[in-house]
């Protein structure tokens, strides 16, 4: 496997793809190469299972960002106009209210996180908002360089399992005969 | 080594190589159809409000704008949410597009491992 196509997986072991079946199960039992197969393929499904969940966190942000972008692009166009903006503004669940928007507002409070607010300019605004979704975007494009080498590798050990189960099978029958 | 009863064609680092592909263009497939199930929902919503608006009678519109409505008139909503579509519709066409080329990757690896494993192999879609 590329080691420049992993992300911050480099540090695991890339799975071992086996050449050649007969070579590779010399003096071994095949029970036991089966569970160690087996073992792996669970960890690299829990891993999977983890990335998904991480990148669907991320993904259920980017909307979010988007949201705000959307506004703050709503503003700026009115940054310069003589109207002031109407708004039902949500107070509670379910509970709106009118507020208005004074006309020629310039600059914008933006939520960074622990309980703090930050006041920006429109275009500042826009700028960090922009760069949160590159981010963000960023982001996932990393758990989906992860989630790439994961599933090759689970699909390289589902085939190992299949490989090496055939040739238990075979054995059995070669042997059967000459008992 | 003496040839295994029915030993299939012995799978090559080649071949896994190839698998693996299909591993993820077929997780690909999955998502773009599923961005474009969303998108066309979407623009599917926006036509239908889109129909409202004519039924409208010139009243201020409420228009969903991030957490808030705002309000606006008829005219500029309208426009609004042309553009809007406009732009799921492009969306929605690229995605077609990217789906295209994973399906004919998807059709080129499935012949070539078809031909070597025949039905001792099943990639699933």
């Amino acid at each position: 496997m590329a080691n420049a196509e992993t992300g911050k997986m480099a540090q695991l072991p890339p799975v071992q793809f086996i050449e050649d079946v007969d070579v590779y199960m010399k003096d071994k039992a095949a029970d036991l190469v089966m569970r160690e197969l087996q073992e792996k393929f669970q960890t690299f499904k829990l891993l999977e299972s983890r990335l998904l969940q991480s990148r669907a966190r991320m993904m259920g942000k980017v909307p979010h960002i988007e949201k705000a972008i959307e506004m703050v692009a709503l503003l700026l166009e009115k940054e310069t106009s003589a109207e002031q903006i109407t708004v039902d503004f949500e107070l509670s669940d379910q509970v709106y209210t009118k507020a208005t928007i004074n006309k020629g507002t310039q600059t914008v409070y933006l939520w960074l996180g622990a309980n703090v607010m930050v006041e920006y300019s429109l275009t500042e605004a826009k700028g960090l908002l922009e760069q949160n979704r590159i981010n963000a975007n960023a982001n996932i494009a990393n758990h989906e360089k992860d989630l790439n080498f994961v599933r090759d590798s689970i699909t390289t050990l589902e085939v190992s399992l299949a490989r090496v189960y055939n040739w238990d099978v075979m054995q059995r029958a070669k042997a059967k005969p000459a008992a | 080594m003496p040839a295994a009863p029915s030993a299939g064609p012995q799978v090559t680092r080649e071949d896994q190589a190839s698998i693996n592909a299909f591993g993820r263009l077929n997780n690909q497939y999955h998502e773009i159809q599923g961005k474009i199930k969303a998108k066309k929902k979407y623009s599917e919503d926006l036509e239908d409000a889109s129909n409202e608006l004519m039924l409208a009678d010139g009243d201020t519109v409420k228009y969903s704008y991030g957490w808030v409505f705002v309000h606006m008139d008829e005219e500029t909503a309208d426009d609004k949410l042309t553009a809007e579509r406009d732009e799921v519709e492009e969306d929605v066409t690229k995605l077609e597009g990217e789906l295209g080329d994973v399906r004919t990757k998807m059709d080129e690896l499935k012949a070539t491992l078809y031909s070597k494993f025949g039905n001792t192999i099943n990639l699933e879609e």
